[in-house]
């Protein structure tokens, strides 16, 4: 009989929301050995459900502790279907340099946004938190990257994104790079009158937009 | 005509003990929005639209998190201090929070109106050390409150402080951050209830018209 996929999908994301680590392991380990696609189970399954918890967490329904617990659900999860996924085959993976723009120590929503990033196939460079403008825009010179995603949780740091983007702009390399932004204050308004070329409201999101920007399929 | 002021819960021991020059009318918020911007704002909002026939309305919150971004002015004409949060206003001014941030990027700040809040933080554990065992509950301890470095009470002279210094002290703890203090001062909050409101130290918005996260100096267009 074959498996009903979607019912997985449901289960291994319903694992997530729970924070059931020990299920979600199990449930992506019944993934591989029915050999059902890994990415669309991490899709459609892990992340899915941490798009879940994020709605619950603005319900009010979860906190922050439930938010960690499901996304080491989800990073067990993850651990499992990895090295399943298969690799675009045009070769190369395409660059993001990640990082928490200067002034600003809260990192837990870029680490999730990269972790997503990873799954999903690129090549991830993560300069860490409170990194001054200049420092993206080397790193992504260094590696030739395709990305530059800036994070900030903080009103008071926002100006360092424009900051990267006015960077880019004096060195005339903006067209080389897009620019992604996110965080708690920012807003599709505010990538807008800085020049940056796009938001994403969560992790899903930045994994979407990074592909949309690029012309990837999916 | 009377003046209205909309005021966080955090500062409302502090703004109590100030004397006023003429008659104004408090409206306190309650604290537990403000993890949730857009429902403050929202909130925000409604009371705005509420309050009609006031000399004018000043606002006792800072940008929020973005929660007063985009708010609209009703029939009265809206003060807000420009500041990004609270802190500046317990400090006595910008400078003095600049200092102290420069000194230490990774401050968690508290005072007796945080501890309305923060003080969840203790209660917080416990109930994740029950639901999910002690080793993990310090696991997750460390990774939400990672870029701290120390909790910084500031002294602004509350009835209950002596409580809230010590609940501050059972975090520093919990987190194994440092503990330190600082004199507050009521100078900013002075002004915010009785003036002189100088643009520099506050924003002025007319009737009907809307906040600009720029007032807060950020969002400034690049060519």
């Amino acid at each position: 009989m074959p498996v009903n996929k979607e019912e997985l999908f449901k289960k291994l994301s319903d694992a997530v929301v729970d924070m059931n680590e020990e299920e979600t392991v199990s449930l992506a380990n019944q993934i591989i050995a029915e050999k059902v696609d890994a990415y669309e189970a991490v899709e459609k399954g892990l992340s899915n459900g941490m798009d879940r918890a994020g709605k619950l967490f603005e319900e009010e329904e979860y906190f922050i502790p439930e938010l960690l617990l499901c996304s080491d659900a989800m990073y067990a999860g993850l651990e499992v279907l990895k090295g399943h996924i298969k690799v675009a085959e045009e070769g190369e993976k395409r660059k993001v340099v990640i990082g928490v723009v200067e002034g600003d120590t809260h990192d837990i929503g870029k680490n999730l946004v990269k972790i997503m990033l990873e799954t999903s196939g690129f090549d991830v460079f993560d300069l860490g938190r409170d990194i001054a403008p200049a420092a993206f825009v080397e790193k992504a010179k260094e590696v030739g990257a395709d990305i530059i995603a800036l994070a900030t949780l903080m009103t008071t740091t926002m100006e360092g994104m424009a900051s990267v983007v006015q960077l880019l702009q004096q060195q005339n390399i903006k067209d080389k790079y897009k620019v992604i932004i996110g965080g708690g204050p920012i807003s599709q308004g505010f990538a807008d009158k800085i020049g940056a070329d796009g938001y994403a409201v969560n992790a899903a999101d930045a994994v979407r937009l990074s592909r949309r920007l690029l012309g990837i399929a999916g | 005509m009377t003046v209205k002021m909309i005021a966080c819960e955090v500062m409302k021991e502090e703004l109590l003990a100030i004397k006023t020059q003429c008659d104004i009318e408090f409206e306190f918020i309650s604290m537990g929005l403000h993890l949730h911007p857009e429902k403050l704002n929202q909130e925000l909002q409604r009371l705005l639209q509420e309050s009609v026939g006031y000399e004018k309305i000043i606002l006792a919150f800072g940008l929020c998190g973005g929660a007063v971004k985009n708010l609209q002015a009703g029939d009265s004409p809206l003060i807000i201090p420009r500041v990004h949060d609270c802190i500046p206003l317990f400090l006595g001014s910008t400078d003095k929070y600049k200092a102290l941030h420069k000194a230490e990027k990774g401050t968690f700040y508290l005072s007796c109106g945080w501890m309305i809040t923060e003080k969840n933080i203790l209660s917080e554990h416990q109930r994740i050390v029950e639901k999910h065992g002690e080793k993990k509950a310090l696991r997750l301890l460390a990774r939400m409150y990672d870029s701290y470095r120390r909790v910084l009470f500031i002294h602004t002279g509350c009835r209950e402080e002596a409580d809230s210094f010590r609940q501050s002290q059972e975090i520093a703890e919990l987190l194994a951050l440092r503990h330190e203090t600082v004199q507050g001062e009521s100078d900013y909050l002075d002004k915010l209830v009785n003036g002189p409101w100088r643009h520099e130290e506050f924003i002025h918005i007319a009737p009907s018209q809307t906040v600009q996260e720029e007032e807060f100096g950020i969002g400034v267009k690049v060519n």
